[in-house]
């Protein structure tokens, strides 16, 4: 055998040593403080009220709408098509392939922002990504699509065009047209619970 | 201070752009090792010529000491590289499908993109098939789909299954590599030398 053959073999070996008697540093999988923090910095998490209505609408297929609250919260309503995980249960292993996976794209709500913000930090933190956080919760998905005020007639189109979008969103969840309400008066809003047509699919595995 | 992409220092575009001149550079590398001769690349399965396997064993323990010794220098975090989902039946089945390819068309999907590259006819054509492959596959996923995704073991590593540190699976890896160049030396030696 040549000469170089057994030199090039003695410096892997050699190698290999030297990394087989290295400590062995900490081999958790969560995320690093560093790291965390810049996730936390990066605003890209949240998805607005009018992107997730039109993923509703839309019957987006990769969209997967996970409500955190209480299943009593759960059960008097909801989004349609949206699964229960409880705030308390989301570091449940059940629930790890529907959080920790890369087909859909998961969208955490609570009533405000704070539940589904922590349960993103939590997940996170587990290294699981392809979560987003519903911003504002449902309170604020009421009150943009529920709540609505007319734009003024001098209010530029855009406004105009997000108004009658809005419209549109309301009347897919009420079957209704009705301009409804300008003024701040709570109405009562029955949002239909519509069964998830892909169950079986969820979690890609 | 890495990977550069999971800590925001490299966004996404900088990140397709690293990519690209990585990959010229391995195409580069690919076909200077000769890897776009298909008969040099089937030679590893009529024992004529081994390059590929010790080209491949070559360059994974030498990035498996970088990057044990990397994570131990702190240049790089291995916890944030991406480990791939692991599904049993599906890894099995795949393997043999691209093996058999391999054997076939003489050329893996890397390499038949470098021999194109440089002009040659039948790499094209092997790329078409890949490509048929493909639609042919997402077409019919639903059919595949249960099987595809079937007893997922999650983004497991090989280290973490065995209990043992990362480094002293390379100083495993690495004797298995000279085992294997000792060995198919021996061969290459017995089998009458084809000459192309």
């Amino acid at each position: 055998m040549k000469k170089r053959y057994v030199f090039l073999s003695a410096i892997a070996i050699i190698f290999g040593i030297i990394v087989a008697v290295l400590p062995a540093k900490d081999v958790k999988n969560e995320i690093q403080p560093e790291q965390m923090l810049l996730e936390i910095l990066d605003e890209t998490r949240f998805l607005s009220v009018d992107k997730v209505a039109e993923y509703i609408v839309e019957q987006n297929r990769f969209v997967l709408l996970i409500d955190v609250r209480t299943p009593e919260k759960y059960a008097e309503w909801t989004l349609p098509g949206a699964i229960n995980i409880p705030f308390d249960s989301i570091l449940n292993p059940s629930y790890e392939y529907i959080l920790n996976q890369d087909v859909y794209t998961n969208v955490l709500f609570s009533n405000g922002s704070v539940y589904s913000s922590q349960s993103w930090i939590l997940l996170k933190r587990k290294g699981f990504s392809n979560n987003y956080v519903l911003d504002g919760g449902l309170n604020k998905f009421i009150e943009t699509f529920f709540m609505m005020k007319k734009p003024k007639i001098e209010d530029p189109n855009e406004v105009k065009d997000l108004y009658q979008f809005r419209k549109g969103v309301r009347q897919y969840f009420t079957g209704s047209g009705d301009e409804g309400s300008s003024d701040n008066t709570k109405t009562e809003v029955k949002v239909i619970i519509k069964k998830d047509k892909n169950k079986e699919d969820e979690g890609g595995c | 201070m890495g990977p550069l992409t999971e800590l925001g220092i490299l966004n996404h575009e900088g990140g397709i752009l690293m990519a690209f001149i990585i990959g010229i550079a391995f195409g580069f590398i690919l076909e200077q090792a000769g890897f776009s001769s298909t008969r040099k690349l089937a030679g590893v399965f009529y024992g004529y010529d081994f390059v590929v396997i010790k080209v491949f064993f070559t360059a994974a323990i030498t990035g498996a000491t970088g990057l044990v010794l990397m994570n131990y220098f702190e240049v790089i975090d291995l916890k944030l590289i991406y480990v791939n989902r692991f599904f049993p039946p599906s890894a099995i089945v795949g393997a043999a499908i691209m093996g058999a390819g391999f054997i076939i068309g003489g050329f893996c999907p890397g390499t038949s993109v470098c021999a194109a590259a440089i002009g040659k006819i039948d790499a094209m054509a092997f790329i078409g098939g890949i490509l048929l492959g493909i639609i042919i596959f997402a077409e019919t996923f639903p059919l595949f789909k249960g099987f595809f995704t079937a007893n997922p073991k999650g983004n497991m590593k090989i280290t973490e299954v065995l209990g043992i540190k990362d480094g002293l699976f390379v100083l495993f890896f690495i004797l298995i590599a000279l085992g294997a160049f000792a060995t198919v030396h021996f061969i290459q030696k017995k089998v009458k030398k084809v000459e192309y």
